[in-house]
């Protein structure tokens, strides 16, 4: 049944795009495209950094986003910036490649939408963002590689930002169990990070759900969520 | 005598048709063979989509095994280019797959013993 039929589906992608948007976050890390027909909603939370978004494949390979991110900076007890931004975006598959024991993909993105930044304590007001991203990953039933890279830029800030992740699952599992993973991500968004940021992180897939915990090299926690739903 | 022997198992096969046609159908699973299938979250639309056909009774996703098994209800039948486009849309590739004369909960046993 496609979404345009389900009241129901319609009702419930409301209420969480609801959601998602006023959460009001920074860095759209997420690129999902899931199969046909379905919606994914995920979380990314660390004292620095939230985001929150829902996405709906409407065709195979294709997907819409709306979501919403939030960056602030403190320094020495001083705060120094927010980013905000609530946008919409389009989400495409564009490459994948199965094997018997793997699958590769290349993930391409744009949006747009609302920004909102604060420099020093001053509100710099709200302006048009745009984005634009890109996400290349390998992964087997127990290795997982990502690239993920992305660009945002509106009339008070452009930041590009970049993130390597690596994991190895421990064990590999049956569809219906649990599997977990450790996982590890560098980052570094330009005109923020004074270094590369190091994260490590427990990851736990089971079926629908796909849960992070971790803690970054400032012994700072982060958290992901993601879940799907027909 | 062997006119005789053969009439009594010719009586005792026809005696058995009756039983025969009216016992239970055995169950039809279509078992493939696909590539890509690494991790349950990314393969739940593997067994989302493919329970949204009607004729779906079970399904069975196997990473392990690269195997994917949709057990069919009694009497109904799912054809093989239905059967590749739903894994299309869901994302995988299937390599080969086969009607067998098995439900899902035995593949799945079978499965598991390798």
């Amino acid at each position: 049944m496609s979404f345009v039929r389900s009241p129901r589906r319609r009702a419930a992608a409301v209420l969480v795009a609801g959601f998602a948007l006023t959460f009001a976050a920074v860095d759209a890390r997420a690129m999902p495209v899931a199969f046909t027909d379905s919606f994914m909603a995920m979380t990314d939370l660390s004292e620095e950094a939230q985001e929150a978004s829902v996405s709906y494949s409407f065709a195979r390979g294709w997907a819409v986003q709306a979501g919403g991110l939030r960056w602030t900076r403190d320094h020495a007890g001083v705060h120094e910036d927010t980013r905000e931004i609530v946008d919409l975006h389009l989400n495409k598959r564009a490459w994948r490649l199965n094997t018997p024991g793997s699958q590769a993909n290349w993930y391409v993105q744009a949006g747009v939408g609302s920004a909102r930044a604060e420099q020093s304590g001053r509100d710099l007001g709200r302006s048009t963002v745009t984005q634009f991203g890109t996400q290349l990953d390998w992964e087997t039933t127990r290795l997982y590689a990502a690239y993920k890279g992305h660009r945002y830029i509106a009339r008070d800030f452009n930041h590009t930002s970049h993130a390597v992740v690596a994991g190895a699952s421990l064990y590999e599992v049956d569809y219906d169990q649990v599997q977990p993973w450790v996982v590890v991500e560098a980052k570094r968004i330009s005109k923020r990070s004074k270094d590369t940021e190091f994260t490590l992180f427990a990851r736990f897939i089971y079926r629908t759900l796909f849960a992070e915990v971790g803690v970054n090299d400032e012994g700072k926690p982060r958290a992901t969520l993601m879940y799907i739903w027909m | 005598m062997k006119i005789a022997s053969f009439a009594l198992a010719a009586a005792l096969s026809l005696a058995a048709l009756p039983a025969l046609a009216s016992g239970p159908q055995s169950p039809q699973s279509l078992k493939a063979e696909v590539n890509g299938m690494v991790c349950s979250f990314c393969a739940q639309g593997i067994e989302k989509r493919m329970k949204t056909l009607a004729a779906t009774q079970a399904v069975y996703v196997d990473l392990r095994n690269k195997l994917v098994a949709v057990e069919m209800k009694p009497g109904q039948q799912i054809d093989e280019k239905t059967f590749r486009a739903e894994m299309a849309e869901a994302g995988y590739d299937v390599v080969s797959v086969a009607t067998v004369p098995q439900t899902a909960a035995q593949i799945r046993a079978a499965s598991r013993k390798q």
